[in-house]
């Protein structure tokens, strides 16, 4: 049940993606929620359930932009895979950590995907790709709340008892 | 204090008036603005020698890598890959993807889209590609050429589908390359890229 209600929140969080976001641009740059979505699934469902949900994302994601096939359905569960790793190193619930985390995540991915479109032949100049890449890890940080509280009333969705008490007893 | 409660409740009232003429009032400037772009596109496809067909702007590419919008027409409407999309300003992208009923169309401003250019005035020829910002990049202009701040750009009907004599823009800077071989000029797009609500696609 959670799960699938994530999965229709991913859905809806994609096409705000695509549609308000280009509203919201700071210096014609705007937040990968996304890629918020796939840290907060990363940090709140189990490891298969998060790769999941994560290799949804970037499929959807991969659908709506013109990216070469299947950058993200690919780079997104590694993505949330570190996280993952990185979430029994260090307390990811802090508010600066996660903020700091998801910033970092943004910033490689930003890098990582212009490497890609830059030996596709498609190059862009420094500055941008600075500009780009920085603003949109603050700005993903920076919303990153926000999506927490959008998510919340799925992650707060708990099995019913008799159902944990089964898969216990399993 | 006798008429307060009645006075409470004309109030409400009229609060709620007054916010139902507020909604409509923004509902007719969105329909009066909608009516000029509308009447914009409308004399450009009566004036043109071209088959065209209108289509609404229905998302944009949720990345920041790249530049495309989705429009809500597709091969039921006669759209193919490689169509070109204009507006009533000039030249706005390329149909990238086409299924039943949307298509996906890559803006000028995508540094992986590259147009065939002419400077209208000095008929010089150059290639204008993206630069995922504001401005395009008009490249492999000859060191000496005559290129002047304020040149209207134009498309030389070189590539692809694209017409001769499409506006893509003017010319606002311009400069040699490192290299020092050849030069560049920097283009303002003609047509406003950020704000594309409806475009018309070059079937025929």
């Amino acid at each position: 049940m959670k799960i699938k209600l994530f999965l229709i929140l991913i859905v809806l969080f994609a096409l705000a993606q695509a549609t308000l976001m280009g509203y919201l641009k700071v210096f014609g740059v705007m937040p990968d929620i996304l890629l918020a979505v796939v840290f907060v699934a990363a940090t709140s469902f189990s490891q298969k359930q998060a790769l999941f949900l994560s290799v949804c994302a970037g499929m959807i994601k991969d659908i709506l932009s013109v990216y070469p096939v299947g950058i993200h359905t690919f780079i997104f569960p590694l993505w949330c895979f570190i996280i993952i790793l990185l979430s029994r190193r260090i307390s990811l619930e802090q508010r600066l950590f996660s903020g700091l985390s998801v910033g970092v995540i943004t910033f490689c991915n930003g890098i990582i995907t212009h490497l890609i479109f830059f030996f596709d032949g498609n190059g862009i100049s420094l500055l941008v790709l600075l500009r780009i890449a920085v603003i949109e890890s603050l700005y993903t940080a920076m919303i990153l709340p926000a999506v927490l509280i959008a998510a919340g009333p799925v992650l707060r969705i708990h099995k019913p008892l008799d159902e944990e008490l089964k898969v216990e007893e399993a | 204090m006798v008429f307060y409660h009645r006075n409470y409740v004309r109030n409400a009232l009229l609060q709620k008036e007054l916010d139902a003429f507020k909604s409509k009032i923004n509902a007719t400037v969105e329909i009066e603005l909608e009516n000029k772009r509308l009447t914009g596109l409308l004399s450009l496809k009566q004036e043109s020698p071209f088959k065209m067909v209108a289509a609404r702007v229905i998302a944009r590419d949720p990345s920041n890598w790249s530049s495309a919008i989705m429009i809500d027409k597709g091969r039921s409407s006669g759209i193919k890959k490689g169509y070109v999309c204009v507006t009533e300003a000039g030249l706005a992208g390329m149909v990238f993807e086409v299924s039943a009923v949307v298509s996906k169309v890559i803006l000028i401003n995508d540094p992986s889209l590259g147009v065939s250019a002419l400077d209208e005035r000095s008929r010089q020829e150059g290639l204008v590609s993206g630069s995922l910002g504001g401005l395009l990049i008009m490249k492999y202009l000859p060191k000496d050429c005559d290129v002047k701040v304020n040149d209207p750009v134009i498309s030389s009907g070189l590539t692809g589908n694209y017409p001769k004599g499409l506006m893509i823009g003017t010319v606002v800077d311009f400069g040699k390359e490192f290299v020092g071989l050849s030069s560049y000029a920097v283009i303002k797009p003609s047509v406003n890229l950020s704000s594309l609500e409806e475009v018309l696609i070059i079937i025929q």
